[in-house]
């Protein structure tokens, strides 16, 4: 019956025809077969040969990747004298590894003095964090002219539920702020919010206290807006969350 | 028969001598592998010949080739298929020539041929574009009614049906030119003769 749908339908003009890319895609199941492109197939055997071999090299390519491993049980293993001390320096290699990866993060850490945020905690995602934001000598972002006022330097959070301290900029006012965080600065996609009542508690610094809840989101960049209550007056900074 | 050339034994190059252009050594490539796997009797190594030829020819005039593997299958097509042609005609038949021409794939029969060309030709006049198409989709093992009732847009039921109703037009074409459609009808035949 293949043969019948090759042979009796040529199209050498291929008059009508789809794409290639089309029926391609059709035969690797990237597209859905709608019931025009599907009549044509059936009534052209052109089409439908370029069908079939798409269709066979497709297979064929999945067919040549290698299926996912089974997970296999471990059997337990009894390590015979000779082999101890071998497995012993396999293990003192590991520990010295390890150690030399966390002393080089240390002193990553370390180095990276234009981070602004002070973190007092780190757990997992399921874990809060608590985090510190100091915004006093920072410039803002109102609207869309952000062009202007770059470069500021950039807000970095966790993908976790933050207890986070925000030092507002100099001259801020006390009140009640809301702080969103969305993906663009018309505040359209707000993916977090919370509402906080800032205080004044170092001098003439003004802290926000608010908790954010940053586990679904996805590493990025963002933006971190505070929202005064009284006027609602909306300041943005650069936010990167990972 | 040996096994398909791999594709990277073609040597595409232009009328100069420089690789042809990625598009068309692409297009070529997935050209030779379609015909190998269609013409599996016949010889690799030629198709690999009137492949390199076929890539030249595309080179030269590759700006006025719009969709280069439909090009190039169709030339690399053409010329399985003349040669074929041209190979059927200087054929001597010997005393085990059927043998030998079953090996080569080709068919000496005339009068299968003929029979599968007025077979196809009622087949063609029983199943209209849309039956074209189930079988299509039955052939691409899609048998399931929901496989069809999503591509037509049609009910369950309503595929089901359509797919049955295929299903006997082919089987009563297949079974010959006395048998009725259930419904006291006959089947309409190709070389059916009136009187």
């Amino acid at each position: 019956m293949k043969d019948f749908l090759l042979e009796t339908f040529p199209n050498p003009d291929r008059k009508g025809c789809p794409d290639e890319k089309t029926i391609q895609a059709i035969a690797e199941d990237r597209a859905p077969l709608t019931e025009a492109v599907g009549m044509h197939i059936g009534s052209c055997s052109e089409c439908y040969a370029e069908y079939r071999n798409f269709r066979k090299d497709w297979e064929e390519s999945v067919d040549e990747t290698p299926a996912p491993l089974k997970p296999v049980e471990i059997p337990r293993i009894t390590v015979a004298p000779q082999r101890a001390h071998s497995r012993l320096v396999a293990m003192g290699i590991a520990a010295s590894l390890l150690v030399i990866c966390s002393g080089g993060y240390v002193l990553y850490r370390g180095s990276n003095q234009t981070e602004q945020v002070a973190m007092t905690a780190h757990s997992s995602d399921s874990q809060p964090v608590s985090a510190r934001v100091d915004l006093f000598e920072s410039g803002t972002l109102r609207g869309g002219d952000e062009e202007s006022l770059t470069p500021l330097n950039q807000v970095t959070l966790p993908a976790s539920v933050v207890h986070l301290s925000v030092v507002l900029p100099r001259f801020s006012d006390k009140g009640t702020y809301r702080l969103n965080v969305s993906t663009d600065k018309q505040g359209k996609n707000v993916i977090a919010s919370g509402t906080g009542e800032a205080v004044q508690s170092d001098g003439e610094k003004i802290t926000l206290p608010v908790t954010l809840d940053l586990r679904d989101a996805k590493a990025g960049a963002y933006f971190l807006a505070t929202v005064r209550g009284t006027d609602n007056g909306t300041y943005y900074y650069p936010l990167q969350i990972r | 028969m040996t096994e398909p050339m791999n594709r990277m034994t073609l040597h595409l190059v232009n009328a100069d001598g420089s690789a042809v252009s990625a598009e068309i050594e692409n297009a070529v490539k997935r050209a030779f592998v379609w015909v190998i796997r269609d013409y599996p009797h016949v010889d690799s190594a030629l198709v690999a010949n009137w492949a390199e030829d076929v890539a030249a020819a595309m080179q030269c005039r590759a700006d006025e080739i719009s969709s280069p593997i439909r090009y190039a299958q169709a030339a690399l097509k053409g010329k399985v298929h003349d040669w074929l042609r041209s190979a059927t005609a200087r054929e001597e038949v010997v005393g085990i020539g059927f043998d030998l021409e079953r090996l080569a794939g080709t068919s000496g029969s005339f009068e299968k041929s003929v029979e599968r060309h007025i077979l196809f030709q009622q087949l063609k006049e029983v199943l209209n574009e849309r039956d074209r198409m189930i079988l299509y989709l039955l052939l691409e093992d899609k048998t399931s009614p929901k496989d069809v009732a999503a591509v037509l847009n049609t009910s369950y039921p309503a595929a089901a049906q359509a797919i049955k109703r295929v299903k006997d037009r082919i089987a009563n074409t297949l079974r010959g030119p006395r048998k009725n459609d259930g419904e006291g009808r006959l089947p309409s035949q190709f070389c059916e003769t009136k009187g």
